[in-house]
């Protein structure tokens, strides 16, 4: 292409860009009438201008931009800009209907499981079951019609933990528990509170009678 | 939700609903699965024949003290023991009342509570056990400051409970007229010497066995000083606990007992290596036996 006609090219721009003063357009397009060459470049491009504005809009697919900037060659970053890309990057988050109820379910199943583990714990302490100790208890009472232990390890109950008469007059029980320090006594027919006395040791217990105590461990 | 069709809010309205419920059946609740046994309570204080503003009382403590984080079993079980018992409503009201009290003040009220429901099994008169509390809901207030200040001062806890442990240690010594002034010293002693929570624990628990056991508080915390000045740990105070004890079931008197202690502790005999020795299948661990003859009980 000659100087001439780059410039004339750059005149017919301007003039479809409406940037031309009145006497610059007269004399372009009086030369446009002389010049089949110049009226086939200008009706060219003026076709070209119709075209696009007659055209449909076409609306570009969803992330096309993501897409397209997916495409584009990569330069290779360095370490350094992979890590900050990694931690403080934005990314744009694709769902739909069915991932998020996916998501869901995974979640109302994480959450149920985490209840049925933190459900026991409230009550279980921290020792697992495993860990408990039998301990048995007895009590030489050949005389009495019923004995039974309440202590800590029951919260005093006189009728939850009874103990079995043997044949030789001796009466047992055998209780789980879980290592630690317990006070007890034996309740002998119901109505005497009675200090075990082969006890490991003993505790005031407040009132002015003694406790038994017991140190279980694993 | 501009944009979204009737069936996609459809379904994001029914995932919300199932988010509510699910999280709202895993949270724990403040009346969750505690409220039978706080039924079980009311419905026996309804059967009762209190008169109306009497059970209102009650009812409006038990509440209360369920609000303030009392468990809800151990409110059930002071109730209907009360009631069992015939314990008068003002009484209740006066139980529930200072463990809630005692919790407000962020002290641990697990011995309020197993004080107040052991004196009503062994049916301790109410007015004893209310006062009993309320002496202890006070040891405990001066013994946390004891406590506090060993842990500002470096003290170091071996696990999470130690620290309610040596409060209701501290207050249960204080019951038995051993001054706070000793506790603190011997807690300071042991801090000195890099000791942890667990043998201050221990140390005072030794001393309140002794005290319960007829010595006098001035003689049991002796002991237990000059104990933790030969370095004596966890299982070695245990061992003068069962040491005490088996003596005294020989009815060895008590000045006796403290003698042999002493000496025992001089000749570096008090420990529970020695004590196994002396006590054949009876180590420090497995409990005092099988019961010896006329004996009445023990532990396998």
């Amino acid at each position: 292409m000659t100087d001439k006609q780059e410039q004339d090219r750059e005149i017919i721009h301007r003039l479809l860009d409406d940037d031309l003063d009145p006497e610059e357009k007269k004399l372009l397009l009086e030369r446009v009438e002389a010049d089949p060459a110049l009226r086939e470049e200008l009706e060219s491009m003026t076709g070209t201008i119709r075209l696009i504005e007659t055209s449909e809009r076409m609306q570009a697919p969803p992330f096309f931009t993501a897409e397209v900037m997916c495409r584009l060659p990569k330069k290779k970053p360095t370490t350094r800009a992979r890590i900050r890309e990694f931690l403080f990057g934005s990314r744009v988050l694709r769902w739909n209907v069915a991932t998020v109820a996916a998501a869901a379910l995974v979640a109302l199943v994480v959450v149920q499981v985490v209840r049925t583990q933190i459900t026991p714990l409230e009550t279980a302490a921290i020792v697992p079951r495993a860990q408990t100790v039998v301990v048995t208890m007895h009590l030489h009472a050949p005389k009495a019609h019923s004995i039974a232990v309440a202590g800590t390890f029951n919260k005093w109950d006189e009728r939850s933990h009874m103990l079995t008469k043997q044949e030789d007059g001796v009466w047992t029980i055998s209780i789980p528990l879980k290592p630690g320090e317990y006070s007890y006594m034996f309740i002998v027919d119901g109505k005497a509170w009675v200090t075990d006395p082969n006890a490991e040791t003993y505790r005031d217990d407040g009132f002015g009678n003694r406790n038994a105590v017991m140190r279980v461990t694993t | 939700m501009k944009g979204m069709g009737p069936m996609t809010k459809a379904v994001l309205a029914t995932l919300l609903l199932l988010f509510t419920a699910a999280f709202d059946a895993a949270a724990p609740s403040a009346w969750g699965g505690e409220g039978n046994q706080l039924d079980q309570a009311k419905a026996a204080v309804e059967r009762s024949a209190l008169p109306r503003e009497v059970k209102v009382g009650i009812l409006t403590s038990a509440e209360q003290a369920v609000a303030e984080g009392i468990p809800s079993e151990d409110v059930s079980i002071i109730i209907i023991r009360s009631l069992d018992r015939g314990v008068d409503g003002r009484h209740i009201e006066g139980f529930l009342e200072t463990a809630s009290k005692t919790k407000i003040q962020g002290l641990p009220v697990r011995l309020i509570l197993d004080r107040t429901e052991q004196g009503l099994a062994k049916g301790v008169p109410s007015e004893r056990i209310g006062t009993v509390t309320q002496r202890l809901s006070e040891h405990l207030a001066a013994a946390t400051s004891v406590v506090s200040r060993l842990e500002a001062s470096g003290m170091k806890a071996p696990n999470p409970r130690a620290s309610d442990d040596a409060i209701e240690n501290v207050a249960r010594a204080m019951e038995m007229s051993i001054p706070q002034n000793t506790l603190a010293k011997m807690g300071e002693k042991i801090r000195d010497r890099k000791g942890s929570l667990g043998l201050f624990n221990r140390a005072v628990d030794t001393t309140t066995t002794f005290a319960g056991s007829g010595m006098s508080a001035g003689q049991a915390s002796r002991l237990v000083q000059s104990a933790l000045d030969k370095g004596y740990s966890e299982q070695d105070l245990e061992a003068m606990e069962r040491y005490m004890a088996d003596e005294l079931r020989k009815n060895r008197p008590m000045n006796d007992v403290i003698s042999g202690m002493d000496s025992r502790m001089e000749r570096g005999e008090m420990t529970p290596e020695m004590q196994m020795q002396e006590r054949p299948g009876a180590g420090p661990m497995s409990g005092p036996g099988t019961g010896g003859m006329g004996g009445m009980g023990g532990r396998r």
